[in-house]
Parts: structure tokens; sequence; C-alpha cells
């Protein structure tokens, strides 16, 4: 009976300990945020410093993949101080790294949350490891302008320190800002040479100007040094490897690209990534029912819409029109509803209805806001592709030489040219960019692939 | 975060998912669904009964998902289904559902049988559905086993993101312990998710626990609600919210300045500073104000230089070690040095203020328990004490001073030595405080606080230093030096108190956040080996019996060491000043402990019933009263004794000397002072009546918990005796120890005797009250009688 009495009494113990060091720590906090300001700077500098998140800075569980008790005991840590900064901070990279291994939205949410948090209580300039997760966050949500503003800042207190190019250049790249992100990407590779992050950055910098063989190189060095890292994260490797299968498949070798996301799912098994990436290389080894299998296994796992496109295109192409009608109305429920929440971009629907001849106006309508916004590459793209379908094809011309300036290797984008020049009547352009398409990546696209071999019989 | 860069790659996913943090800005927020659209939600209630295990299991669907699953159950495409299909789907869906639904209890898999289900398909965002299925099952569960065991696990929907909340819910009259989810919910049922807090989604999938139709088994953890709070029992951590103050308010602040700076002040005192304080003395005897200023300043200098180094490396180190692994490994590993740092500083100051410096007194006193004490004020020896002298040590001089003392001078050279020297070590105090600040995740503010505490360490030991030279000034010219001298005796043992303290303190906190919870985990122990021996119980002959046997030498040991029964046993040890007799104490406990054990125990052989639970329950609540009256025992004769505390000069044949007296309760001064007398409390009845009652109390229904278990009468006895056995060592033992420090103290430090006393008595009035809440007005015990 007397075992609960001791354990109050320990209890006792530990919550008066725990009174006295937070009593002691709160005085101390005070007079860090009055009159030792200057202190407290140099002190949370240092901190953040130290604990720069890169590529698995999120503490791994031995399998791995992150470790559940660490964010509860964090969390904790939150909640009995919600003014606890450095918790803050190391929550919000344990949040971005669980939503890059499930994908899960509420993660980004709270990654957010813990970040703007960790801010309120240290501002920016003192709290630069805050700064910089917040910058992620609004990475991975898509508010590439924020991030990048934020991004610059951190640039600004920290010069000589690579991650705040990094997260720069990541922004600046998706906003299509190119010169300016490849500046920011060498900037950091002078600082952090042959890391992860910087190899992975510099590979896809490689794959976006057209060589693919530098990307696969660099991919290699982000792979052996993801492996050798610390505290190895399982998903970081699947994601080199998964990396390295999409290259591949870009130039067309199949088998090595399989080989690549077999790796992937090895070391992450159930990596929706490379689930779905398979089931494209199942297809294009003509191998539907193996297809169908993978990518219902990835909407199973996260319904992306990408996914339940692509799912919709094979049970077409098997002949299941019912089946295919259901997926392709859920791509445009998940559409509806992401207007619904406010999301900043909805390409990917544009190119949806595009690639199946559906709502040409609508669609051409979201590519052309989004790329007001937006310039990139495959903004352009999209905008030229719905144009084409719409009918604008001499908007079309214009804007797919926007998407090509980078001279990228991408069989979509070489086939989406052909397609533009066969309707403005340029029919030698139309023959040369399919059948560059067609030689890169002859099975680029179960469904428009034999669209653009057809059209060059033609 | 390179996997940014593959937006273009997997940029569906993000793109997507991404708005949910602007749904607060949309009117249409409110439909939305809380979680993410994607999301399949799972909840599962498990009611545990003898019989049966029932089971709420609910599957909430966000829009998606709920979408899915309606294309593929109705036959137009608009994804309205039918009531038929419905009806067709739900009971599909709940048979799959009871199919993913594992259950074992005691090792078998038992099949859930679907009783009710129910679908619901409710109004989500975007003018799409979302949908609850409500499932019931059940599963029988009888069993004559007195232990039950069950598992479950939830594998529906496996790889699909969602909340997954597990609940555990006793039927009344089986307790559930030792159970790995939680006794409360969070969503009801998934009807309202929390919104403000910064936690990831729930994620229980498995659950695994012990439940009984009979008592708990000592030693594992009831069942609890998401609080830490026991499930069943109401507001019984009131003391532990009070204390819990949730904000840091200015009061608070302050008293953590106060705090700090007592701490800095002790510290001083600490080991690493040994030296520094001889330091100090030197400078009283022959520095100047200067020499102390320069010491002060260099300790500092060079402490906080150690500290910090220390504060950095374990910075570094935080990035590459899990924190959760990592704080509890190093708070117990400095918790350990801190306390056994403590407790030896703590021995060795004692035996040193005792013993190291008592003159050979050899006077034979007639029975005198007590010695002289060589810093009472009025000591006055024949012996003319020399000035230059480091004046606390009455005839004795330091044999342990660093060059300098020996009456070369102070000179700045060995005076910066000895401040790094007394500074670079970073001594239990600073530990403290860095783990404070580690613990709290606040490295950085923690490196600060030691800047703090330094400086108000310098302040410390260059006030002691001046002391010295000002108190050396006045021993010359008054004498009054002793009340300084004791001072600064007193304080190190002070210190040393409140470094064991801590250090257990940390020590603690530890093992909680290991996850080890130091009485469940003995309870796991004992429960096991229970498990094993009352298994093997029936064949007598066999090696069960002696694993009956073992098992009550251990439970008696450790019975011995229960809370209560230390607090009981200290207040009446409290009374004595002699080792032995202390010991005593706690074996007479433990004979009365288990003469009361064994005739309730033979009685419940021979008749083969238990106390009943209501009158163990009432004894219970006599012995927090008993507990309560000896502490105010304890109390009152600590303050009498201080009331009495009084100086004596007489003289033994001829010397003349003078010291402390006092009076117990009962004594008077008898005669002349040449033959007084310190009468000493007897050891007597008491403690067995104490440990009689404790035996009598539900204490004992662990005992008897295992007796009922054991068919043999013989080995139910012995194994009684047994116990009885185990509880008097143990007792002997733990009184002994408890007895230690007041054996100790009463040898030379009245002062602290008192203090020890009474704290012994505020401490077992404190916890009797406590007890005797618990036991009589949170259990219900009270609440029974009025019903009754």
């Amino acid at each position: 009976m007397a075992t609960w009495p001791s354990a109050f009494i320990l209890d006792c113990m530990h919550l008066s300990w725990k009174i006295l060091t937070s009593a002691v720590l709160g005085t101390v906090i005070m007079l860090a945020l009055s009159s030792c300001a200057r202190r407290a700077t140099n002190v949370q500098t240092a901190a953040a410093e130290t604990s720069t998140p890169d590529v698995g800075s999120a503490k791994l569980s031995k399998s791995g993949q992150t470790s559940m008790v660490a964010v509860r005991f964090l969390e904790d840590r939150v909640k009995s101080d919600p003014d606890d900064v450095i918790a803050l901070q190391k929550l919000a990279n344990y949040y971005l790294q669980l939503h890059r291994e499930t994908a899960d939205i509420r993660y980004l949410e709270l990654a957010l949350r813990s970040a703007r948090s960790s801010l309120r209580v240290l501002p920016a300039d003192q709290n630069l490891s805050g700064l910089l997760v917040l910058a992620q966050a609004e990475y991975q949500t898509h508010d590439f302008s924020s991030a990048r503003d934020h991004a610059k800042e951190l640039t600004e207190y920290q010069p000589r320190k690579s991650y705040g190019y990094q997260v720069l250049g990541d922004a600046l790249l998706e906003l299509g800002d190119y010169e300016q992100a490849e500046q920011a990407y060498r900037k950091m590779e002078e600082l952090d040479r042959g890391s992860v992050a910087t190899e992975t950055r510099l590979a896809h910098l490689a794959v976006l100007q057209g060589d693919p063989t530098t990307a696969q190189r660099r991919y290699v060095i982000a792979l052996a040094q993801a492996k050798a890292a610390l505290v190895p994260s399982a998903e970081s490797i699947a994601w080199c490897h998964w990396q390295l299968g999409e290259t591949t498949f870009a130039i067309g070798d199949y088998p090595a690209a399989e080989r690549h996301y077999r790796d992937a799912l090895t070391t992450f098994p159930n990596y929706f990534r490379a689930l779905a990436s398979l089931g494209r290389i199942r297809a294009a080894l003509d191998d539907r029912a193996g297809a169908i299998e993978q990518y219902e296994h990835a909407v199973r796992i996260v319904p992306d819409p990408q996914f339940v496109a692509m799912l919709g295109d094979l049970y077409k192409l098997a002949g299941r029109d019912k089946d295919a009608a259901s997926q392709y109305s859920l791509v445009e429920k998940i559409a509806r509803l992401n207007e619904l929440n406010g999301a900043l971009y909805n390409r990917q629907v544009a190119v949806f209805y595009a690639d199946h001849d559906l709502k040409p106006e609508e669609a051409y309508a979201k590519a052309l806001r989004e790329y007001g916004v937006r310039r990139d590459i495959y903004g352009a793209d999209a905008l030229a592709w719905t144009a084409l379908k719409s009918g604008k094809i001499a908007e079309a011309q214009s804007t797919i030489k926007e998407a090509l300036r980078l001279g990228t290797k991408d069989a979509r984008l070489f086939y989406h040219t052909g397609m533009i020049a066969q309707a403005a009547g340029d029919n030698s352009g139309a023959r040369d960019y399919l059948k560059r398409a067609l030689t890169l990546n002859p099975q680029f696209d179960p469904l428009q692939a034999p669209i653009a071999r057809k059209t060059l019989e033609q | 975060m390179s996997r940014g860069l593959s937006e273009r790659a997997s940029r569906t996913t993000l793109t997507i998912l991404l708005a949910l943090l602007f749904v607060s800005g949309f009117p249409l927020a409110a439909f939305a669904h809380p979680l993410g659209n994607f999301t399949i939600n799972h909840f599962a209630r498990i009611e545990v009964g003898s019989e049966q295990i029932k089971l709420r299991y609910v599957i909430d669907m966000a829009e998606i998902p709920t979408f899915q699953e309606l294309q593929a159950i109705t036959a137009n495409s608009d994804g309205t289904p039918s009531k038929v299909e419905l009806d067709v789907y739900v009971e599909r869906v709940a048979a799959k559902y009871a199919d993913g639904l594992l259950l074992i209890v005691d090792g078998v898999r038992r099949p859930l049988q679907v009783l009710a289900k129910n679908i619901t398909l409710l109004p989500g965002a975007g003018g799409l559905q979302t949908m609850r299925l409500q499932c019931d099952l059940v599963a029988p569960a009888s069993s004559s086993q007195a232990v039950r065991h069950l598992q479950f696990e939830d594998s529906n929907y496996s790889e699909r993101i969602g909340w997954r909340e597990l609940v555990i819910s006793p039927l009344p009259g089986t307790p559930v312990f030792n159970s790995s989810v939680y006794g409360s919910a969070v969503t009801d049922e998934l009807k309202s998710y929390p919104a403000d807090l910064l936690a990831a989604p729930l994620d229980e999938r498995r659950a695994e626990l012990s439940f009984t139709a009979g008592p708990i088994p000592p030693g594992s953890h009831a069942l609890r609600a998401r609080n830490g709070r026991p499930v069943g029992v109401a507001s019984r951590d009131r003391l532990a919210e009070l204390i819990a103050v949730p904000e840091l308010t200015a009061g608070v602040a302050l008293f953590g300045l106060l705090f700090a700076v007592l701490l800095g002040g002790l510290h001083a005192m600490s080991p690493g500073h040994g030296k520094t304080i001889v330091g100090a003395y030197l400078i009283g005897s022959r520095g100047t104000t200067r020499h102390a200023a320069f010491l002060g300043l260099t300790v500092t200098i060079t402490h906080t230089a150690g500290v910090f180094a220390l504060g950095v490396a374990t910075l570094l180190a935080s990035e590459y070690v899990v924190p959760e692994r990592f704080f509890p490994i190093l708070s117990l590993v400095s918790g350990a040095i801190v306390v056994g740092l403590g407790f030896g500083l703590l021995i060795r100051r004692l035996r040193g203020v005792l013993g190291g410096h008592s003159h050979g007194h050899v006077y034979a006193h007639d029975d005198h328990t007590h010695a002289h004490d060589s810093q009472m004020p009025s000591h006055d020896h024949d012996q003319t004490i020399d000035p230059t002298m480091p004046p606390s040590h009455g005839g004795r001089t330091h044999t342990h001073l660093p060059p300098g003392v020996d009456g070369s001078g102070v000179t700045w050279r060995s005076l910066l030595a000895l401040g790094i020297s007394g500074g670079i070590l970073p001594c239990p105090s600073a530990l403290v405080v860095l783990l404070a600040a580690i613990s709290l995740h606040r490295v950085g503010y923690g490196l600060l606080l030691v800047v703090a505490f330094s400086l108000g360490l310098a302040g410390a030991l260059t006030a002691v230093g001046l002391a010295f030279v000002y108190a050396g000034r006045l021993v010359k010219s008054t004498g009054r030096f002793g009340r300084l001298d004791r001072l600064a005796r007193v304080l190190p043992i002070l210190s040393a108190l409140v470094i064991t303290c801590a250090g257990a303190a940390i020590c603690y906190g530890a093992l909680g956040q290991a996850g080890l919870n130091l009485s469940s985990f003995l309870g796991q122990l004992t429960a096991q080996l229970a498990a094993m021996s009352v298994n093997a119980g029936p064949s007598f002959p066999s090696v069960g019996a002696l694993g009956v046997l073992g098992l009550g030498l251990i439970y008696g040991l450790k019975h011995a060491t229960e809370v209560d029964h230390i607090v009981a046993v200290s207040a009446i040890v409290s009374e004595h000043r002699k080792l032995s007799r202390a010991a005593i104490v706690g074996g007479l406990w433990g004979a009365g402990h288990t003469a009361a054990l064994v005739i309730v125990g033979a009685g419940v052989l021979a008749l083969r019933i238990a106390i009943p639970l209501r009158v163990a329950g009432w004894l219970e609540f006599g012995v927090a009263l008993m507990i309560i009256g000896l502490g105010m025992a304890a109390f009152r004769r600590a303050l009498r004794g201080r009331a009495d505390f009084h100086f004596h000069r007489h003289a033994h044949r001829d010397l003349r000397h003078a010291h402390v007296h006092f009076h117990e309760l009962d004594s008077q001064h008898i005669g002349l002072p040449e033959s007084h007398s310190h009468t000493v409390a007897r050891v007597g009845l008491k403690p067995v009546i104490v440990g009689a009652v404790h035996g009598l109390a539900g204490s004992g229904a662990l005992t008897l918990l295992v007796l009922t278990q054991i068919n043999s009468s013989l080995l139910g006895l012995l194994y009684l005796g047994v116990f009885g056995i185990g509880s008097i060592i143990g007792m002997l033992l733990m009184s002994g120890l408890i007895g230690l420090p007041f054996v100790l103290s009463s040898r030379k430090l009245n002062g602290i005797h008192y203090s020890l006393q009474l704290v012994a008595g505020v401490l077992s009035m404190a916890f009797g009250i406590w007890y005797a809440y618990e036991t009589g007005i949170a259990s219900g015990l009270m609440r029974s009688l009025t019903v009754v």
C-alpha cells in the first residue's frame, strides 16, 4: 500500500526541485530580457551556431526514423514552459522531419507554430535558429517569398554560415530567380563544400540546367555523405536514392532507375515517393498490373493528386473506365479542397486538366494566375500547355520558350514544345522536339508518350 | 531539408496540403476537417471487465478518404450512396475492422464480435462529406487467474496518416494496472480535436495492461489519466498542483533570486573551496582587505571559466545525443555524484565537527552520553588561546593548511594559486545550477546564470575573507571568535545537506525522465517473483516452496522500507541518542509488526478469510493518526529540549569546565551539577505497539494476498515467519540508518540535534496528515461511512 506514498514524497521532491530550478531560471530570463540582452545575444548566437539543423538534424531513433519519444519529450518541455526557446526550435525541426517522412500536413502547421513561438519569445536577431527553422517551414508550405525574405535576413545576420544561403537558394529557385539562386548555392558551396545539403542542391541545379551527368555524380556524393552521417537518417538516404532514380528515369534508363527506387524502399519501407515512382517504372516497362499495384499502395498512404491522376490513367488504359473516372473526380475534389483551404499554388491541377483535355479555360486561368507570382520554368510550362489546350497558340509559343530557357532535358517539356509547334504549323520543329522527347525518355508518361508517338508518325 | 528541392518531383503533396495553415482566415474553414482532409482517425476505448472485454471503436474519415470509400460503394458516379449501399458497406467494414483489431487476453487471441454498428455522414469542406463509423464490439474473457494480462493492437489503415487514440476504461471492481496507455480520452471519441496545443497527433496503436478482480498487486502502478493522475481517485494531487506554479510571477522570480543568492553563499563553503576557505583564514590571520578581494576575484574567474567549459561541452554533446537519452543519463550520473559527494561531505563534516575538534575529554562522568563541545562560547579551559592560531581548533593546530600559514606571510602568488585551485573544479553546486539549466533546455541562460552565480560567489568569499580580517582583530581584542567559528562549521554541514538533497532530486527526476519509475520498477520485480512463486505454490516440497519463502524474505525487507513505516520509526528513533538503541527500536517495531501479522495470518490460514478492505482502510487511517501523534510528540520534545537548553559550569575534580546541558521531558536536576546525568528516553513498548498497529493495518494486505494463494498452511506459516524476519532485519537496518544523523548530531551539536528532531517531528506530522487524508477521505472511507 505504501508504494505510492513513497512516490508522492519523491514527486514532491521532484516538484520542489523543478520549482527551484525554474524559479532561478525565471529570474535569469527576466534579467536576460531586460538589461542583460547583450549577453543573451552572444549566448544565443552560440547556441544557434551549434544547433544548425541540416539533413538529419532531427534526432533519430535506431531505425533511422524520427523518434516520437523525443518529440513527446520536447512537447512536454514546452507544455511546462511555453518560453523554452531551444525546445521550440528543436520541435520545429522534428516536425519538419516528420512531415518529410509522412507527408502529414499537420506537421507543417506544428512546425510553423513552434518556429513562430520561439521567435516570439526571443526576437530573430537573437534567435537565428528560430529564424532558420521558420524560413524552412515557410519554404515547405510553399510560401516561397516569405521563406526568401527570412533567409535573406538570416544571411545578413550570419554571412559566413551556409544554411541561410541554402534556404535562400531553395526559395529563389522555386520563384524562378535562377541566377540569384545559383549565386546563393555557389556561396553555400564555398562555405560548406561536399555536404549532403550542398551536393543535393547543386545536383538539382544541374538537372534544371540539362546536365544529368553532373546531377547524378552529385547525388552519389550526397548519398555517400548521408550514409556516413553521424546519425544517419533513413529518410535522407531514401530521398537520395529516389532522386538518383528520378534523374535516371529522366534519361530513359528504366532498369537502373528501378534499382534506385528499390534501394530507397529497402532503406525506408513504404516511402510513398519511391512507391509511386516505382509504379511509373513498371508502367514504362509495360507491366500495367504491377504499376497499378504500386500506385494503389502509394495512394493508400498519401492520396497525392498526382498519384491519383496517374492511377486514373492506368485504370483507363486497363479499360477500367469507372475506376478511372472516380480517380479523376477525386483529383478535382482535392483541388477544390485546396482552393478552399487557400493553397498558394495549384499548378498540377491545371496540368491535370490540360493533360486530360478538361476545363481548358479554368486550367489556363489557374496557370496564368500562378505564373504571375512565381516565374519558374515549370510554371511557364504549365501556362504554355494550358494556353495550347485553350487555343492560345501564340501565347503558348512564346511562353514555352521561357520554360526551355535553362536547357533542361525533360521529355515532358520537349513533348509540350513539340505539340505547341505542331499546333502552330511548325512541322519540322514539332518533329524535332517530339523526337527529342521520345529519344530521351521513350515512356515518359503512359498516357502522353503514346500521343507523342502518334503525332510524330503523322 | 534538402528534399525541399524535390519540389518539382514531389510537388504535389505539399502544395495540396499546405493550406491548412490559412484555414483560419476563411469563412468556410469551420467546415474543414480539423486534421487535414486526408486523414483516417482512430479511437478505441477498451472496457476491461473480468468476464468480457468491450470495445468502442470509432473511425473518423476526413473528406478525401470518405470520398474514396463512397466512390467505391456507390453505383451512380456522383458519390451519393443509397441507404442499402451504406448498410451493406457498414456490415462489410465492421467485420473487416473486427479482423484488424487484435485482442489477446492471457495469451489467447479473443475474437471480437460486433454488437452494434453505426455509420454517419457529416457535411465536410467543399461540399464533400466526412464519415464516422462507430462499432461496439465484445469478446469473452473469463478466467480463473487472479492477475490477468491484456494486449490490444489496431492494425486497420495502418499506413494512412491519422489520429490514433486508445483509452482504457476499467469496469467497477476490475482495477487495471501497469497499463501502457492512459485511462482518459482527448477527443471525446473523435468529436473534438485539440486545436491550440503544440503537440504531434496521437499515435497510439498498441496497448498492454494487467487487470485483476482483487486488489492491485503491490508495486504495480495504477492506471493513469493523461495528466498523470491516477484514474478514479479524485483530487489527490492538490498539493502538487499548488506547488506547480504554471507561470513565473514576480514573486516566484524573487524567490528564485533569493535561492540563487543562498546557493552562491553555500557554494563558497562547498568542497572545491575548502582551500579557499583556508585562504580566507589565512587572510584573516595575516592578510589585508586587498588580499581578500583578490582571492575572491581569482576564484570567480577560474570558476566561471571551468563551469563555462563544462556548459559548452554539454551544448555540443546535446547536439549529437538524443536529448531524452542524454538528459536522464547526464542527470542521473551527476545526481549520483552529487549525492555521493554531498553525503560523503555530510558524514565527514559531521565527524570532523564532532570528533576531530573535540578535546580529549577523558574525565569520567557518570553515564555521560554527551561529550564536550569545543565551540561553546563559554568554553573556558585552562589553556590560553593563541590568537595567531586558527582559533577554531581549541588546543590543536591545523595540519592541512596550505603553504603560507606557517607564519611565512601571505604572498600574492600563493594567493593566486590558491584561488585557481579553489575555483577551477566545477563543484557540485555549480553542477546543480548547470543541470537545472540543461534540464530546462536553457543552456545559454544557464551559462549566463553561472556568471551571475560566480559573481555572488566572489562576494561571499570576499565577505568571508573580510569577515575574518575584521573578526581576527575583534578576537584579538575581545576573544569572541567562537560565534563566527561555529557559523563556519555549521554552514558547510548545511551546504552538504543541500547538496545531498539536490542530488537525490536530480536522480529521481532523471529516473522519471528515463521512464523508470522506482516504485513501479520494484513493483514489477516483486509481481514477477510473486507470479513465479505463486504458480509453483501448490507443489509445496518443490523448488516453488523455496521461492515462496525467498519472496517472503524479500517482501519483508522491502516492506520495512515503506514510507509510512520509516516515518513512524524515525519519529521514535529521533528520541534516541545511541545507535544501538535506535536499531533496537526498529527491531522491536519489526517484532510487533510480525506478531500482529502472524496472528492475523494464522486466522486467515485457518478460516480462509482475509481482513475486509473496509476494516483495513480504517486501520490505515489509524496508522496515519498514530504517525501524527508520534510526530507531535517528537516535535514537543524538541521544543521542550530547546527550552531547557542551558549551560553548566561545574568542576570535575580540580578542572572547571562548562558544557551544554539539556533535559528530557521527565528529567530533573538531581543533586549537584557534578553528578548530573542525562536521561535517555527508554526503549520500550512504544515501537512494539506501533509495529503491531502497522501489522494489523492494510500494509499486511500484500502478505495476506500471497497467503491466500498458498495452499499449504504450513508453508503459509513459514512464509509469515520469514516475512516477519525479513521485516525485522530490514527495519533494524533502516532505523539504524535513520538514527545515525540523530546519534551523530546528539554527540556534539545540540542545535543540530534539536533541529533534526524538530524536522523529524514536523515531517512525520505532515506525512501523517496527508496519509490520513488519503486513507480517510480521498479513498472514500469517510464517504462510505456516511452512506452506510
